[in-house]
């Protein structure tokens, strides 16, 4: 990347990275607490860890049992 | 007092009827028992007692009156009880508890009583997600109670427990028979004989059998002679069968059971044949017809 | 508190619990926020990763502010559309597959409560998800591209949210009317994607359908006017709405509960 640091508009950028954060991390904390996922649960953490945004949404949708 | 009363109950689903137009009724504080064989339509039955399932035709009149919605007096176990499992057990009585119109502070109260009662108040704050099948039947039976109903309605409560499981729940059945009527599904004729005053039993959706549980046994009560030979004695056993007295034999290897019309002469006659004939029995002993033979009777017919 | 109040709860606080009132509304932000920054640094992302020959020189008109948060609801049409299909479609045949809805209904509750407490714990669901994702992208537009009205902005959300809360409406319907969640979300998909279609194709013959609703919000960010076909459309979708509802609470009526 030739595009230095500081002309990466961070105060755009931030709160988005923050976002996909938290997304992240919820994600995480339901998978890891849910007792039983659809699938391996191993591969929904890789599917949250790797694959921002849609790793998450993936696992919101498919990956959680009802009920 | 008469609490509720069913007449003509049918439901159909498609061609068939499930339940075939039963007339029954309960009288207030007693404990019945539903009885009859998987698919008799018991469960048919108790949720349109319930006001779950509307009924094809037929009427069910409670407390005298005919009953528009009768859930508000009745709290029912299902089956398979289910829960949202992501509740506590007392968050689920509270919302259970609210739902039938309790206000939030008497459904808190209520739900603290019922958890102690059943068993669970060490449990009350886990998610039932955790909860063995011994303790979702009971919170089930805490559901059900929550609005002090009028009639409780148990649909095979203890048949999917283990025998520890099965006992804590009859003893807590014997517990709220004091207070609340029962009405509950079993095809477990031990249970029925342990704790209901009165039975019906079901076959191929009708009502074969009614009645408290001692006139029911007492009018259908047969004597019974239960024979087991060191061999087979399988010609005499024919014979027998031309006696008058004789109005049933059911031969069983080397054990045979004859139903009796005149037990003091035909066990004298019996006897005495047994001896003639120098027959080789191990085991001679009179008895009574139980719950048991007279529930295969009437599925058997 | 009446029984739609504590159902209604109920609702509320199991979408705190599976996480789905954090989660639903992040994702109509980011959704709506990575639109109008991707169309402002367009030109220099090409540039750094478009690994375009040296000397190329980008023509890039900036897309109006309009037109940019107009790309951002065509986004929630589709993503946000199957997003909020795929996480209502349990709605109702989840809680009737493990037996819980029978457990609700064995107490005194009108059926009409236990349909409508889904219905309004969907919709705040789906109005909070849109109304944050798009104020976020509207402010994330003013401070990139220009900023549009807020009259218009605010024009458009109300609009907006119609078709959204047709689209939920359907799903509670065919969750209410079956019992697998995919082929819940399959056919409910399939319709809305036929009457868009159709609407669509046969433009001038059906002012009247509900799928002019995604245009005639357009069409207010763009002029900040209504088109004339917008009541006619407006007043039939909110007539299925009620049909749609009415009868989701006539059929669960008729389903047996606890089998």
């Amino acid at each position: 990347m030739n595009v230095p640091l500081n002309e990466i508009p961070w105060g755009a950028i931030a709160p988005i990275l923050v976002l996909q954060l938290i997304l992240m991390i919820t994600a995480l904390v339901s998978c890891i607490r849910e007792e039983k996922t659809n699938g391996p649960k191993w591969l929904w953490i890789l599917f949250i860890l790797f694959i921002s945004l849609i790793g998450p949404v993936l696992y919101f949708v498919f990956g959680r049992r009802n009920n | 007092m008469e609490l509720l009363k069913a007449s003509d109950l049918v439901k159909g689903y498609g061609n068939t009827n499930a339940v075939n137009g039963i007339n029954f009724h309960i009288e207030e504080g007693r404990c019945v028992s539903l009885l009859g064989p998987n698919g008799a339509g018991k469960t048919t039955t108790l949720k349109m007692l319930s006001g779950l399932l509307e009924p094809t035709s037929g009427s069910i009149d409670f407390k005298g009156e005919k009953a528009k919605d009768l859930r508000p007096f009745i709290g029912y176990l299902p089956q398979y009880p289910a829960f949202y499992n992501w509740m506590s057990g007392k968050e689920f009585l509270v919302f259970a508890g609210q739902l039938a119109k309790l206000n939030r502070k008497e459904a808190e109260k209520r739900s603290e009583e019922l958890l102690e009662r059943m068993g669970l108040a060490n449990a009350k704050k886990r998610k039932i997600r955790g909860y063995s099948g011994g303790m979702k039947q009971r919170l089930g039976l805490a559901q059900a109670l929550i609005h002090r109903p009028e009639l409780l309605i148990l649909d095979e409560p203890v048949s999917a427990l283990d025998p520890l499981g099965r006992r804590e729940v009859l003893d807590m059945m014997r517990e709220i028979k004091k207070e609340t009527t029962i009405l509950f599904s079993t095809h477990v004729l031990h249970d029925a004989e342990e704790i209901s005053d009165s039975i019906l039993i079901m076959h191929a959706g009708e009502i074969a059998i009614s009645g408290s549980l001692r006139s029911v046994m007492e009018e259908y009560r047969q004597p019974i002679l239960q024979i087991e030979f060191e061999a087979p004695a399988a010609d005499w056993l024919k014979s027998i069968a031309s006696y008058s007295f004789v109005s049933e034999v059911n031969i069983q290897g080397n054990k045979t059971s004859i139903v009796l019309k005149d037990m003091v002469n035909g066990k004298q006659t019996l006897l005495k044949d047994i001896v003639e004939r120098k027959l080789p029995v191990r085991k001679f002993e009179i008895s009574q017809t139980t719950l048991e033979d007279l529930f295969m009777r009437v599925v058997k017919s | 508190m009446t029984q739609w109040t504590v159902l209604y709860r109920k609702e509320m606080t199991e979408m705190v619990r599976n996480y789905k009132i954090l989660w639903i509304p992040i994702v109509f932000i980011l959704l709506g926020v990575m639109q109008p920054v991707s169309s402002y640094y367009m030109p220099e992302i090409l540039d750094t990763f478009g690994d375009l020959p040296e000397g190329t020189i980008l023509e890039m008109p900036l897309p109006t502010g309009a037109e940019v948060l107009m790309q951002v609801l065509s986004n929630y049409g589709m993503l946000g559309v199957l997003i909020l299909v795929l996480s209502a479609m349990g709605v109702v045949s989840s809680e009737r597959q493990s037996g819980v809805a029978g457990m609700v209904m064995i107490k005194p509750v009108p059926y009409s409560s236990y349909i409508l407490s889904k219905w309004a714990g969907l919709l705040t669901i789906t109005l909070i998800s849109l109304f944050i994702g798009y104020v976020a992208s509207w402010y994330y537009t003013s401070l990139l591209i220009e900023t549009v009205a807020f009259e218009r902005i605010f024009q458009s959300v109300v609009i907006y949210s119609i078709w959204l809360v047709f689209v939920v409406t359907l799903t509670l319907f065919f969750s209410t009317i079956m019992k697998g969640n995919a082929s819940v979300a399959f056919v409910t998909i399939l319709v809305i994607f036929s009457i868009s279609s159709v609407t669509s194709i046969l433009g001038k013959n059906m002012t009247w359908s509900p799928a002019k609703m995604p245009e005639h919000t357009g069409q207010v960010l763009l002029s900040g006017e209504l088109e004339s076909g917008f009541l006619l459309a407006l007043i039939t979708t909110i007539a299925i709405i009620i049909v749609v509802l009415l009868s989701s609470i006539q059929i669960f009526k008729q389903k047996e509960l606890l089998e």
